[in-house]
C-alpha cells in the first residue's frame, strides 16, 4: 500500500507546480513548529544549537522584527495586499494565484509566531486621533494562541481548496475575501480595545457573508440574508453596549474593570446581556444559533471548514474577553472576595446557556441525514462546551482557571477537529457528489488514507484518550467537579447532561463513520474517482497535529495556555495545585470515558435498530418560530386584516418573494414578513398620505393652537 | 370686547384671509384655486404686517424741514412689504406658467385626476 | 479680507447674470462655470482659514448700525458650511456636466446653470445672514430656484411634483412671514442679536406672540425641510428631477433649511424660552417618526431615486434629533450629522443618476448583476449605504456615536433604541440592492468584472465623494472640532 501510495504522487500531472510548491510549504511549516517547540521548551541538548542559530544574521533579522511593536499592524494587513496581488495574478493563471495565496498564509503564519516575545510582555500599539477614540493593537498570550490555531489551520485549508475550487465559479472573489476575512479576523484577534475590536468584526461579517453566498442559488442567497441580518443586529447590540460604556465607565480599554463596573448600576447587566448576545451570536450561542445550520451547508467546503472551524471561534473569544474583562476585579482589589460577585451571577447564567446550547446541538445533528448539516449541529454543540467552560470561569471567580483552561483548549481543538471533517466531507463531494450519510458506504475501499484521517478525527471530537478532545473534555468535567464542589448543588443535573451529551456525541460519530466508510460499497460509487494526494496531505498535517497534542497533552499546558492564565488576575496556587499537576491519564477520568463510549455504542445499536435516527420533528419546530412566534404572529395578523387585495400589492421589490402564492407568505420568516409588513403600509397608505395633505396641516395647526392655549 | 374687536379690525381681517387662503389651498382640486388661495394668503400677510407698523396719531412718513417731535407712522414694514409683494408676484407667474405647462401634459386642471394618471402610469 | 463674504455671495450673482451673454457653446458654457466654481472654491477656503486663525467677524453693509442695517455673521461653524457647500457643489456640477447631456435639451444648459448660480448666490446668502427679513428674502429666492431646477426637465411628472413643491413651499414661506410678524409686533428689529436681547426682556409680558411665532416659524421650516409627516412633497420632487439637482436638493438645499431653523431656535430664541415652550419635546416626537416611518416608507418603494429620497426623511429626522436636544452635544451630532449626511447622500444620488445614465434601469428589480458592469459606481453606492446602516470607517457610523453620546448624557435612553432600530430597518432596504448587484447574475452572460462606461467627469467627482466620506469617518475631528469652536455662539 506504501508502494502504490507513492506512486500516485508521480501522476500529478497538470498540478505539479503547485503540489511541489505545497510540499515544501508543508515541511516548511512543520520544520517552523518544530523551532517554535524547541524555543518554547529549551532543552539543554539542544540550546547551543539554537544560540547559534540565533547569532546568525537570520536568526537576528527575525528577532528584531517580533520586538517591534508595529508587527501587529503589518500581521493585520498581509492578507490583504496577499488578496489584491492574488486578484491580478489570478487573471491569468489558477495555480499561480493559488501558489501566492499559499505563500502569503504562510508569511502571516510565521509572522503570527514572530510575535511571541510581545506576547509575553503585553504590548500595546495606539493609534489616537483615529476614528475619535483612537485604535489600539495588543496582543497577550490568550490572542497569541488563537492567533497560531487560525493561520496554522487556514494554511492547511488554503492547500486544500486549491483543487477543490476549480469546480466553483467566481474563483477570484471567493479567494478575496477569504483573505479579507482573514485579515479581519487577525484585527480581531490583536485588537486591544472594544472599539477595534468591533471595527474589525462587522468587517469579518461583511466579507464572510460573501463566502456564505459564494454559491449564489436560492437557498444560499436565503442563508446569506438571514446570517448578514443577524450578524448586523449583533454588531448593532455591540454598538450600542460600546455607547453605553463610554457614558458609564468611559473607558473601552480591555483591562479588568469589575469594580468601577458595580459602581455603575443596574445597568452593567444591561451591558453585559448586550455583549454576550452580541458576541453569542457569532459563536452560535442557542438562542441566536439560527442562522448557524441554515450558512454552514451551502458554503463551499473550504469555506464551511474555516466557518466552522474558526470563525465562531472569534465569537468564543469575544465571549472569553468579555468576561475577563468585566468579572475580574482591578490589581487593588484582588483580596476582596466580594468582588468576584458580579462574575458569579454571570458565570451561572452562562453555564446554563452553555449546557442547553449542548443539549440542542446534540439533539437535532442526531435526527440528521445531511452530512454537512449534521456537522453545522455538532459545531454548536461544541460551542456548548466551550460556553460551559467559560461560564464554569467566570462562577468560580478567583478558583476560575481550569475552567478558562478547558474552554481554551477546547477552541483549539475544536477548530482542528471541525476543519478536518469538512474536509473530509469536501473530499468525498468532489467525487461522489453526495452529502447524505444514508447513500453513502463502504467508501474506505475508494479513500482508504481519507478514512484513516477521518477515523482520528472522530476519535477526536468523540473525546477517546490518547486524542486531544479527550483533555479538554477531562478539563471541562474536572472544572464542573469543582464548581459542584465550591458552588450550587443544582450543578450535578449539569453533569449528568454532561454526560449524557457526551454520550450523544460519541454515538453520532459512530454513525457519521460506519454510515460513510464502513459497510458495504454501492454499485454506482464503486467506480467513482478517487482522492487527490495534495489534499489529503493537507488533511495530514492537521491530523499530525490533533495526535501529537493527543499524546502529550502538557505541552500545550505548560507552555501555552498556564502563561497565558498567569497574565490574568487568577489565583496562583490553585493553578499550581490543580493544572500543573493534572494527570490526564488517572483511573477515574478513564473509566469515566470508558462508561460514556459504552453508553454511546448501546444508543447507537439502538437507533439502527429501532429506526431512532429517522425521527423528526416537524420543520416548524424551529428555535427560530419559537422565539419570533410573538411578533410573527402579530405582523401576520396585521397582513391577514388589511391585505385582502395583497395580491395587488405584491408587485414591490422583495427578495424574499420566489414563490408568491398566499401559501408562501404563511410560512416566511421574520426578515420576509418585515418585507411584507412594509410593502403592505406602502402600498395602502403612501399615496393617501401624499394627497390628503390638508389633513396633516389642519393637524399640525391645531397642535400648535393647543400649545397657545395651554400659555393662556 | 367689541371695542377691542373694532380697535383690531386689521389683524383679525388678517388671520381671517389667511384662514381662508390656506383652506382653500389644501382643499380645492382646481390648480388655478390653488394659486389663488396663495395669493389671498400672501395678502393676509401683507396686510398684517402693515398694520403693525400704524402708530395712533401718526403721520405719513415723510421728513420736513424744522419740524420735530412729529409721530411718525413706522416706515420699515412698509418697505419690507414692498420686497414681498415682488416675490409674490414673481411666484405667480412661475406657478402660473407651470400650470400652463400642466394643461398641456395632462389635458385637465384637476389635481386629483392628474395624481391618479401619474399613478396608472407607473 | 474682511470683504469677502460679499465677494463670496455676490460672484455667482454675477455669473448668473452674465450667462446668458457668453456664447452657447457647450464647451464654453462648462468651461466658464467651471472656472466661476473653482473661484468661489478659493474665496471659500481663504475666508475659512481667515477665520480659523483670526476668530469670527461681523460684516455690516454700508456701514449702518448693525440695528438698522443688514449684517453677515461669520462664526467658524458658518465658514466651514460655506466651504463644504462650495465644494460640494463644485463637484456636483462636474457630475452634471455629463449627465445633463442625457436629461435636457441643448438649449436649455445655459438656463439650468445660470439657475445653479442663483441656487448658490440664495444659499450661501441665508448662510451667512444675520437679519431675519434678509433670511426670509434669500428663502424666497432658493424656493423658486429649487422648483425650477426640478421642472426643467420637460416631463410630465416633474411638472406635477414642482407644482406641488411650489404650492407647499409657499405655504411655508408665507407661515414663515407671518410668524415674522409676530415677532417684529414685539420686538421691533430684525436683527437676530438684537431680537435675542429684547427677547429676553419683554417674554413675560407677550406669552402668546411668542408661541404664535415660534409655532408658525417651526412649522414653515418644517415644510421646507422635510419633517415628517411634512415631507410629503419629497418623494415625488427628489424622484423625478434630473440626478444632479436631486443630489443639490436632497444633500445641500433641505439642509440650509435646518440651520435657519438652527439660527432661529438658539440665537434668536434661546434655549431656555424652547424648553420652557415644550416645543422640544415636539421635535424629538415628530423626528422618531420620521426615523421610523421614512425607514418602513423606503423598504416598500421600486424605483431607487424614489427610495433614497424617503432615506433622505430617515435622516433627516436623525438631525433633527439631535437638533431638538437643545444641549451642547445634541447640537453638535446634528450638525455633524448635516456634513455626513450630505456626503453620503450626495454620493447615493450620483451613483444612482450613473446608472441610470448608462443603462437607463431605474427599477430595481432590474439591477441584478450590474455590481459586474459598472464597479466603481456600486463601490461608492456601497461605501455611501454601509455609511447610512452604520459600519464603522464610514462617517455615517461616527454621527451615529455622537448622536447616541448625546441622547444618553440627556438621559433618554428610549430614542437610542429608535436610532438602531433605525440603522436596521436602514440595512434592511439597503442591502438586497448591494447583494443583487454583486451578486445576482444574468442566466445567459456570466459576470465579469469590466470598466465603467461612463464619461471620466462622472467618475472622478464620485471617487472624490467616497474617499472624504472614509477620510471624514477615520478622523472626524476635521469637522467636529470646528463645530465645537463655534457652539458657544449658540448657548
Amino acid at each position: 500500500m506504501i508502494t502504490t501510495f507513492f506512486n500516485e504522487f508521480r501522476d500529478w500531472g497538470r498540478y505539479r507546480r503547485f503540489s511541489i510548491f505545497s510540499t515544501i510549504i508543508f515541511s516548511l511549516t512543520f520544520i517552523a513548529l518544530g523551532f517554535f517547540v524547541l524555543y518554547l521548551t529549551q532543552p539543554p541538548a539542544i540550546s547551543l544549537l539554537l544560540r547559534g542559530l540565533q547569532s546568525s544574521l537570520l536568526g537576528q533579522f527575525f528577532i528584531d522584527l517580533s520586538q517591534n511593536s508595529i508587527l501587529k499592524l503589518i500581521i493585520i494587513f498581509t492578507p490583504v495586499v496577499g488578496s489584491f496581488i492574488q486578484m491580478i495574478i489570478g487573471r491569468f493563471s489558477d495555480q499561480r494565484r493559488d501558489i501566492s495565496i499559499v505563500l502569503w498564509t504562510f508569511i502571516s503564519f510565521i509572522l503570527g509566531l514572530l510575535l511571541y516575545p510581545q506576547a509575553v510582555s503585553q504590548t500595546t500599539l495606539n493609534f489616537k486621533d483615529i476614528l475619535l477614540l483612537g485604535l489600539s493593537f495588543r496582543v497577550d498570550l490568550l490572542s497569541y494562541i488563537m492567533v497560531i490555531i487560525t493561520t496554522l489551520i487556514w494554511l492547511f485549508v488554503m492547500m486544500y481548496s486549491h483543487h477543490y475550487m476549480l469546480h466553483e465559479i467566481h474563483r477570484n472573489r471567493f479567494y478575496f475575501f477569504l483573505s479579507l476575512t482573514l485579515s479581519s479576523i487577525l484585527g480581531t484577534l490583536l485588537a486591544g480595545d472594544l472599539l477595534t475590536m468591533f471595527l474589525f468584526f462587522e468587517i469579518m461579517t461583511l466579507s464572510s457573508f460573501m463566502l456564505v453566498t459564494h454559491g449564489e442559488s436560492s437557498e444560499s442567497l436565503s442563508a446569506g440574508y438571514q446570517y448578514l441580518f443577524i450578524g448586523v443586529f449583533g454588531g448593532i447590540m455591540i454598538l450600542l453596549a460600546i455607547i453605553l460604556q463610554i457614558i458609564t465607565v468611559g473607558t473601552l480599554n480591555f483591562e479588568p474593570m469589575a469594580i468601577r463596573f458595580e459602581q455603575i448600576g443596574l445597568i452593567r447587566y444591561f451591558i453585559i446581556g448586550l455583549l454576550l448576545t452580541g458576541f453569542g451570536i457569532k459563536a452560535g450561542m442557542a438562542p441566536v444559533h439560527v442562522w448557524l445550520p441554515r450558512a454552514h451547508p451551502v458554503a463551499p467546503t473550504p469555506a464551511s471548514a474555516l466557518l466552522s472551524g474558526i470563525l465562531i471561534k472569534i465569537g468564543a473569544y469575544g465571549i472569553l474577553r468579555i468576561m475577563i474583562t468585566y468579572t475580574f476585579p482591578e490589581n487593588t482589589y484582588l483580596s476582596l472576595s466580594s468582588a468576584w460577585k458580579f462574575g458569579e451571577f454571570v458565570g451561572y447564567i452562562m453555564i446554563w446557556i452553555g449546557i442547553i446550547t449542548m443539549l440542542i446541538g446534540v439533539f437535532f445533528a442526531l435526527q440528521q441525514s445531511n452530512a454537512k448539516k449534521m456537522l453545522a449541529y455538532h459545531s454548536i454543540s461544541q460551542m456548548g462546551y466551550i460556553l460551559l467552560g467559560i461560564g464554569i470561569m467566570a462562577y468560580l471567580g478567583k478558583n476560575g482557571s481550569m475552567g478558562f483552561a478547558g474552554a481554551l483548549y477546547h477552541i483549539i481543538n475544536h477548530a482542528l477537529f471541525k476543519s478536518l471533517l469538512f474536509m473530509v466531507l469536501g473530499i468525498i463531494y468532489l467525487s461522489i457528489h453526495e452529502y447524505d450519510m444514508y447513500k453513502m458506504g463502504g467508501l474506505y475501499k475508494r479513500f482508504p488514507i481519507t478514512a484513516i484521517i477521518a477515523f482520528v478525527a472522530c476519535l477526536g471530537i468523540a473525546g477517546i484518550p490518547l486524542f486531544n478532545g479527550f483533555v479538554s473534555k477531562s478539563l471541562i468535567h474536572h472544572a464542573l467537579e469543582k464548581a459542584i464542589t465550591y458552588g450550587h448543588p443544582s450543578l450535578i443535573l449539569v453533569e449528568w447532561l454532561f454526560i449524557l451529551i457526551s454520550a450523544g456525541t460519541v454515538t453520532s460519530f459512530i454513525k457519521f463513520f460506519s454510515f460513510i466508510f464502513l459497510g458495504k460499497l454501492k454499485k454506482e460509487h464503486m467506480t467513482c474517482s478517487q482522492s487527490i494526494r495534495i489534499m489529503e496531505l493537507a488533511m495530514m498535517g492537521i491530523a499530525l497535529v490533533i495526535i501529537l497534542i493527543g499524546l502529550n497533552p502538557h505541552f500545550l499546558l505548560d507552555y501555552l495556555i498556564i502563561p497565558a492564565l498567569s497574565q490574568t488576575a487568577f489565583d496562583i496556587h490553585f493553578i499550581e495545585k490543580y493544572i500543573l499537576t493534572m494527570n490526564f491519564f488517572a483511573i477515574k477520568d478513564l473509566v469515566l470515558m470508558g462508561q460514556i463510549i459504552l453508553m454511546g455504542f448501546i444508543f447507537f445499536k439502538l437507533g439502527v435498530k429501532y429506526h431512532l435516527f429517522h425521527l423528526h420533528f416537524s420543520s416548524s419546530f424551529t428555535v427560530e418560530r419559537i422565539l419570533m412566534y410573538p411578533i410573527n404572529k402579530t405582523l401576520q395578523i396585521y397582513i391577514q386584516l388589511r391585505g385582502k387585495r395583497l395580491v395587488d400589492y405584491w408587485n414591490a421589490y422583495n427578495p424574499y418573494a420566489e414563490d408568491k402564492s398566499m401559501s408562501a407568505l404563511k410560512s416566511q420568516g421574520f426578515i420576509g414578513r418585515v418585507f411584507t409588513v412594509s410593502n403592505l403600509i406602502t402600498r395602502l397608505h403612501e399615496n393617501n398620505l401624499i394627497r390628503n395633505d390638508a389633513f396633516i396641516y389642519v393637524v399640525l395647526l391645531t397642535i400648535i393652537v393647543s400649545f397657545l392655549l395651554l400659555l393662556i | 370686547m367689541i371695542e377691542t374687536l373694532l380697535k383690531h379690525t386689521n389683524y383679525l381681517g388678517a388671520i381671517a384671509l389667511f384662514i381662508i387662503g390656506l383652506y382653500t389651498v389644501l382643499t380645492h382640486n382646481n390648480v388655478l384655486k390653488k394659486v389663488i388661495g396663495i395669493n389671498i394668503m400672501e395678502t393676509s400677510v401683507f396686510l398684517f404686517f402693515v398694520s403693525i407698523g400704524m402708530i395712533q396719531f401718526g403721520r405719513a412718513p415723510i421728513i420736513k424741514l424744522n419740524e420735530t417731535d412729529i409721530v411718525y407712522v413706522n416706515p420699515l414694514p412698509s418697505a419690507l412689504i414692498l420686497t414681498g409683494i415682488v416675490v409674490a408676484v414673481s411666484i405667480t407667474a412661475y406657478s402660473l406658467s407651470l400650470i400652463i405647462q400642466l394643461y398641456r401634459e395632462y389635458g385637465t386642471l384637476d389635481l386629483d385626476k392628474m395624481l391618479e394618471s401619474k399613478e396608472e402610469q407607473e | 479680507m474682511k470683504q469677502l463674504p460679499v465677494l463670496i455671495v455676490l460672484l455667482p450673482l454675477f455669473s448668473a447674470l452674465m450667462i446668458p451673454l457668453i456664447p452657447k457653446r457647450k464647451n464654453i458654457l462648462f468651461g466658464f462655470v467651471s472656472v466661476i466654481f473653482s473661484t468661489l472654491l478659493i474665496l471659500t477656503i481663504l475666508s475659512y482659514l481667515n477665520v480659523l486663525s483670526y476668530g469670527s467677524f461681523r460684516y455690516v453693509f454700508g456701514n449702518y448700525l448693525a440695528m438698522v442695517g443688514i449684517e453677515f455673521l461669520i462664526d467658524p461653524l458658518i465658514a466651514l458650511l460655506v466651504m463644504f457647500v462650495s465644494g460640494l457643489s463644485f463637484l456636483i456640477v462636474i457630475y452634471s456636466f455629463s449627465d445633463i447631456q442625457h436629461e435636457l435639451k441643448e438649449h436649455q444648459y445655459a438656463y439650468y446653470y445660470s439657475l445653479i448660480m442663483l441656487l448658490m448666490f440664495s444659499m450661501l446668502g441665508m448662510l451667512y445672514t444675520n437679519d431675519i427679513f434678509n433670511t426670509y428674502v434669500f428663502m424666497e429666492i432658493l424656493s423658486i430656484v429649487s422648483t425650477a431646477i426640478i421642472s426643467i426637465k420637460h416631463k410630465r411628472s416633474n411638472f406635477l411634483a414642482s407644482f406641488r413643491y411650489l404650492m407647499l413651499s409657499s405655504i411655508g414661506s408665507l407661515t414663515i412671514l407671518m410668524g415674522l410678524a409676530f415677532l417684529y409686533m414685539v420686538t421691533g428689529q430684525l436683527n437676530m442679536d438684537s431680537m435675542a436681547y429684547v427677547i429676553s426682556n419683554v417674554w413675560t409680558l407677550y406669552p402668546t406672540n411668542l408661541v404664535l411665532a415660534i409655532g408658525f416659524i417651526l412649522i414653515g421650516l418644517a415644510i421646507k425641510s422635510a419633517m415628517f409627516p411634512l415631507h410629503i412633497w419629497l418623494p415625488d420632487a427628489h424622484s423625478s428631477a434630473p440626478s444632479p439637482s436631486s443630489a443639490f436638493l436632497s444633500s445641500i438645499v433641505v439642509k440650509i433649511y435646518i440651520v435657519v431653523l438652527i439660527k432661529v431656535i438658539y440665537r434668536i430664541f434661546g434655549v431656555d424660552i424652547i424648553s420652557s415652550l415644550r416645543i422640544d419635546d415636539f421635535i424629538l416626537v415628530m423626528a422618531s417618526f420620521g426615523m421610523i416611518f421614512g425607514s418602513i416608507f423606503a423598504i416598500g418603494q421600486k424605483d431607487i431615486k424614489r427610495l433614497l429620497a424617503y432615506s433622505s426623511v430617515a435622516q433627516i429626522g436623525y438631525i433633527f434629533l439631535g437638533v431638538g436636544l437643545l444641549t451642547p452635544v445634541g447640537l453638535a451630532a446634528g450638525l455633524f450629522h448635516i456634513f455626513s449626511h450630505a456626503l453620503m447622500k450626495s454620493a447615493l444620488f450620483m451613483s444612482a443618476g450613473s446608472i441610470i445614465y448608462s443603462t437607463n434601469k431605474r427599477k430595481l428589480i432590474d439591477l441584478d448583476g450590474i455590481g459586474f458592469k459598472m464597479p466603481i459606481t456600486l463601490i461608492t453606492f456601497s461605501i455611501a449605504a454601509l455609511g447610512m446602516i452604520g459600519i464603522p470607517g464610514i462617517s455615517g457610523f461616527m454621527s451615529k456615536i455622537y448622536l447616541g453620546l448625546a441622547l444618553i448624557s440627556d438621559k433618554h435612553p428610549l430614542f437610542l433604541s429608535l436610532i438602531l432600530l433605525s440603522s436596521f430597518l436602514n440595512a434592511i432596504y439597503y442591502m438586497p440592492i448591494l447583494i443583487s448587484s454583486f451578486l445576482k447574475e444574468d442566466v445567459l452572460i456570466k459576470n465579469s468584472l469590466q470598466k465603467d462606461p461612463l464619461p471620466l467627469t462622472m467618475i472622478i467627482p464620485m471617487v472624490i465623494i467616497t474617499l472624504s466620506v472614509l477620510l471624514i469617518g477615520l478622523y472626524p475631528q476635521i469637522i467636529m472640532d470646528v463645530i465645537e469652536l463655534a457652539l458657544p455662539y449658540y448657548f
